[in-house]
C-alpha cells in the first residue's frame, strides 16, 4: 500500500542525516523502520498501561503484543513498570495477613 | 505455607536465581494448574529447572469462568478455591479478581516477608531481597516502603 505523507523540510534535513549516519541511501526503508518501531513501542505502552490500570493481565498483555508471559515482563521492566503496576495492596486479605504476622497466619491447611 | 502458583511468580524466581531457595522448603506445597505447568514446559529456562524442582500439577475439578481474566488465570483461581490456598502470582489484575473471592494472593515481595516472619530469614536478608526486586523493577517503591514498615513494626 502507498500512502503519501507530508514532512517539513526540517525533519526531511534529519531524515537524510539519519541515512548518512547509518550509511544507507533508502529513504523510504527508513521511514518504514522508523515507523514499525514507533508503533511497535505505542503498542507496548498502550497495554502496559491497560496492565497497570488493572484491566488486562499479564496474561493477556503478552497476547495482545504476540509475545510469551517472560517477555511481557521483559517490556514492562524496559518501560520501567514495576509488576504491581506502582500500586499497593492488591490483595487486602494478603496484606492483612502480613500486618497480623505469621503466628497467626493460616497458610497451613492444618490451621 | 500452601499456594498456588503461577507462571509470573516462577518467572521472576528464575529471573533472581531464587527458585531454589524458595520453592525448595520440605514444609512449603507448591502446587499449579496444568495450564500453569504447559507454560512452565514452554520456558526453557524454567523447564530446565523442572528437572530438580517441584511444582506438582493438579487438576481443576471445577472450572471457572470469571470474567476479565484469561483461562489459565481462571484456573489459578479455581484450583485456590478448590484448595482454600493462597495464590502466588505477580499479576495484579489476577490478584484483585483472587481478593473478590476472598482468596489471598501473594505476589514473591510479600512472601519474602512472610518468609521473614516465619524465621526462614532474618531481616538484612528480608530487606536486601526486597532491594533486589525493587531493582528488577519487580517492585514499586510504594509497595517497597509499606512492605519495610511491615517487616519493622
Amino acid at each position: 500500500m502507498k500512502i503519501t505523507l507530508s514532512l517539513s523540510d526540517q525533519l526531511v534535513t534529519e531524515l537524510d542525516e539519519l541515512l548518512s549516519f547509518n550509511g544507507h541511501d533508502d529513504r523510504n526503508r527508513l521511514i518504514q523502520k522508523l515507523l514499525r518501531e514507533s508503533v511497535a513501542g505505542q503498542k507496548q505502552r498502550h497495554v502496559a498501561q491497560l496492565y497497570c490500570d488493572g484491566k488486562k493481565t499479564l496474561r493477556q498483555c503478552a497476547e495482545i503484543l504476540g509475545v510469551d508471559l517472560r517477555k511481557m515482563m521483559d517490556i514492562l521492566r524496559r518501560l520501567n513498570i514495576p509488576l504491581d503496576g506502582g500500586r499497593f495492596p492488591h490483595n487486602k486479605l494478603a496484606l492483612k495477613l502480613l500486618r497480623q504476622g505469621a503466628k497467626t497466619q493460616s497458610l497451613h491447611s492444618s490451621d | 505455607m500452601q499456594f498456588v502458583v503461577d507462571t509470573s511468580c516462577l518467572i521472576l524466581l528464575q529471573k533472581l536465581n531464587w527458585l531454589d531457595e524458595f520453592l525448595c522448603h520440605a514444609e512449603d506445597i507448591f502446587i499449579c494448574p496444568p495450564r500453569v505447568m504447559q507454560e512452565v514446559k514452554n520456558d526453557k529456562k524454567l523447564l530446565k529447572w523442572l528437572k530438580i524442582g517441584t511444582v506438582a500439577v493438579i487438576a481443576v475439578n471445577k472450572s471457572m469462568s470469571i470474567t476479565g481474566i484469561s483461562e489459565t488465570d481462571n484456573e489459578v483461581v479455581a484450583l485456590a478455591t478448590e484448595k482454600n490456598w493462597s495464590i502466588l502470582s505477580e499479576d495484579l489484575l489476577l490478584r484483585q479478581k483472587a481478593e473478590k473471592l476472598a482468596i489471598p494472593a501473594f505476589n514473591l515481595a510479600e512472601l519474602i516477608v512472610l518468609y521473614y516472619q516465619y524465621a526462614r530469614i532474618d531481616q538484612d536478608a528480608c530487606i536486601n531481597r526486597l532491594n533486589a526486586l525493587f531493582a528488577k523493577a519487580a517492585l514499586s517503591k510504594t509497595a517497597y516502603r509499606e512492605l519495610v514498615e511491615i517487616i519493622k513494626s
